[in-house]
């Protein structure tokens, strides 16, 4: 019962320091979670309009493409409604595959 | 479980004329009776053979009979067994007392009145039948809530058959089977026995009208085809359970079953397997509709160009797996070969229409005449626009049939590999992926010698949770450096030795041989 019994595949973890707010991503970003990173983001922004939201993935081991849209799409509500965006952490899997689909420099403001 | 009345008493008394009075007094009552002399030789025969009860004189030679009935009750094994406690001696209220609290289940005292013994004997019978009927079944019902569970939330059919078959073998204790039809008329069964060793084959029941709703019917392997050595030379329970006409049953075979509670269970267990196995159909069914949608709204035929040979693939993901959202065009266009792989962000039948309105939108741009970077720079405002919530990767390229010169644009697809004389070289142009409205570079130029070819593919044929991207990509290329004779062979042989099924995720692959 192995399917029952799975633990959650990615967590959550907030922290603000001076005009940023921080989630740190951990595990892995796919479309199983999609929607629930999705509000991990967006509650952020909402609660801090006036901070930048900083992204931290570099406990992420795996990023698929609906992990890439939604990081693209909280970037997109942030430079809206909220104090910016930054990815930072990208590494190994995940860094290269947010340079295959061209948008790592987009995402860490390296470009 | 045996009748009260064929149960078996060990009686225990120092005084041969009172353990023969008991025993034939029991005897007598109907009861299978055996007799100890000491507290010693009492507990080598419980040790030695199963008792119903336990008669036992307070005291004995050896120990006292409080302590005989303390060390039955403080074994496991043995704690189910009731014990009576007899005593020669008129007792008062405190010896009783210690007795019954030490384990003792009914204490009685001389004078011992033959049908007041043959009463007590039996009303403690009969509370303990009870006592452990009711812990059968709650065990039986825990077992099946676990099962059903297991069942409901299989991944695929071949995990739902052996969960059920599991969660019968341990419920009824021996070996069980489990069939079904998986998919159009094609059966399978499990069967797992008492060690939890599993096995499935393929099975073709007999003629059989089952009812609606749940049968419970004696069968024999024989009759409904069992693999040789699956409960073989017993007599079977065989219980089916279907939900309407239209749709196939589903069978539950184990060894005979004895009782009454046992047949409750089975019919609970059989429902709740029927039931599993009616969602797990549709859901495959949904899945099958799915990718039918998505195949047809793929190319499905090839542009016929003289001078140019093309092969292409399309792989959906396994039925355990979501829709895919991969699609690739291949169209000629006056003289010039227009050829497009990319994938949309998702995997749902909606990822599957999104890609068909991207692949008709870019057909629509291409037949304008625009080349690959306009129409792939139209195609991100399009979705920008309408389709704002949509992500896509997309790889155009345009090909000039007479001489070769190509135009390339991506944006954030894998890198075409384009193949010469056993060599492979990575066609990278770092652009963004569609939806993000981001400016684009000039088309990447290139030409396609004779005897070269132009590989484009998925990331269901690289990317493997686990490995990087460039070793996949690195993979692909040392099996890509030779180009098969044959264009279908060479997609096929990228496919066996880069997918291993059941894909978690599709693939499309399309070549492209300049002759």
């Amino acid at each position: 019962m192995d399917n029952v019994s799975r633990p959650p595949q990615a967590s959550h973890e907030v922290e603000l320091a001076p005009g940023i707010v921080r989630v740190s991503l951990v595990g892995e970003i796919d479309m199983g979670v999609e929607g629930a990173v999705a509000g991990w983001l967006t509650e952020a922004i909402r609660t801090h309009p006036d901070r930048r939201l900083e992204v931290d993935v570099s406990r992420v081991g795996f990023l698929d493409s609906s992990g890439i849209r939604v990081l693209l799409q909280a970037q997109a509500r942030a430079v809206r409604e909220g104090g910016g965006f930054r990815l930072t952490g990208a590494q190994g899997t995940v860094r290269e595959v947010l340079e295959i689909v061209d948008v790592y420099g987009l995402l860490t403001g390296d470009a | 479980m045996t009748a009260i009345t064929e149960s078996t008493i060990l009686v225990v008394d120092d005084s041969a004329p009172k353990r023969y009075l008991l025993s034939n007094w029991l005897s007598r009552a109907g009861f299978a009776v055996s007799q100890a002399e000491t507290g010693h030789e009492a507990l080598a025969q419980i040790e030695a053979r199963d008792f119903d009860m336990v008669v036992l004189d307070v005291k004995l030679p050896d120990m006292s009979g409080l302590e005989v009935c303390r060390r039955i009750k403080a074994d496991e094994r043995t704690a189910t067994i009731p014990v009576v406690h007899v005593s020669a001696h008129a007792v008062d209220v405190t010896d009783r007392t210690i007795g019954l609290v030490g384990g003792a289940d009914a204490y009685l005292a001389e004078p011992i009145d033959p049908q007041e013994l043959v009463a007590t004997v039996q009303a403690v019978l009969r509370y303990y039948r009870a006592l452990r009927k009711a812990e059968h079944l709650a065990a039986g019902l825990a077992q099946l809530a676990r099962t059903t569970l297991a069942v409901t939330t299989a991944n695929g059919f071949g995990e739902l058959l052996t969960h059920a078959a599991a969660g019968a073998a341990r419920l009824f204790g021996g070996t069980a089977v489990v069939a079904a039809d998986v998919l159009d008329g094609t059966w399978s069964a499990v069967r797992v026995d008492d060690t939890g060793r599993t096995d499935r084959r393929d099975w073709t029941p007999p003629a059989d009208d089952a009812p609606i709703g749940f049968r419970c019917q004696s069968g024999h392997a024989d009759h409904w085809r069992l693999p040789a050595g699956w409960l073989d030379d017993q007599p079977l329970t065989v219980a089916s359970a279907r939900l309407r006409d239209d749709l196939p049953p589903l069978y539950l075979f184990v060894a005979q079953i004895p009782d009454e509670d046992s047949t409750q269970l089975l019919t609970q267990l059989t429902q709740a397997l029927g039931a599993a196995a009616e969602a797990q159909r549709a859901q495959d069914l949904d899945h099958r509709i799915a990718v039918t949608l998505q195949r047809s709204l793929l190319p499905r035929s090839l542009p016929a160009l003289p001078g140019v040979e093309l092969a292409m693939r399309y792989e959906p993901a396994s039925t355990e797996a979501e829709i895919g959202g991969d699609f690739y065009e291949l169209s000629l266009l006056d003289d010039r070969l227009l050829i497009a792989i990319g994938d949309v962000v998702g995997h749902s039948l909606h990822a599957a229409t999104v890609m068909a309105e991207i692949r008709h939108a870019l057909r629509a741009y291409a037949v304008e005449g625009h080349p690959p970077g306009a129409i792939v720079q139209l195609v991100d405002e399009l979705m920008v626009r309408l389709l704002p919530v949509e992500m896509a990767t997309l790889c155009v390229i345009s090909i000039d049939a007479a001489t070769g010169r190509a135009r390339l644009a991506n944006a954030g697809h894998l890198p075409p590999l384009l193949i010469t004389d056993g060599q492979a070289s990575e066609l990278w142009q770092r652009a963004p992926l569609l939806g993000i409205g981001h400016p684009r570079p000039a088309d990447l130029e290139f030409t396609l010698p004779p005897g070269s070819t132009l590989l484009l593919y998925t990331d269901g044929l690289i990317e493997h949770r686990g490995t990087s991207i460039r070793d996949g990509i690195a993979t692909l290329h040392q099996l890509a450096r030779h180009v098969d004779a044959d264009l279908d062979a060479f997609c096929d042989r990228l496919l066996d030795r880069l997918t291993t099924p059941p894909n978690a995720d599709d693939v499309a692959v399309v070549a492209v041989r300049r002759m």
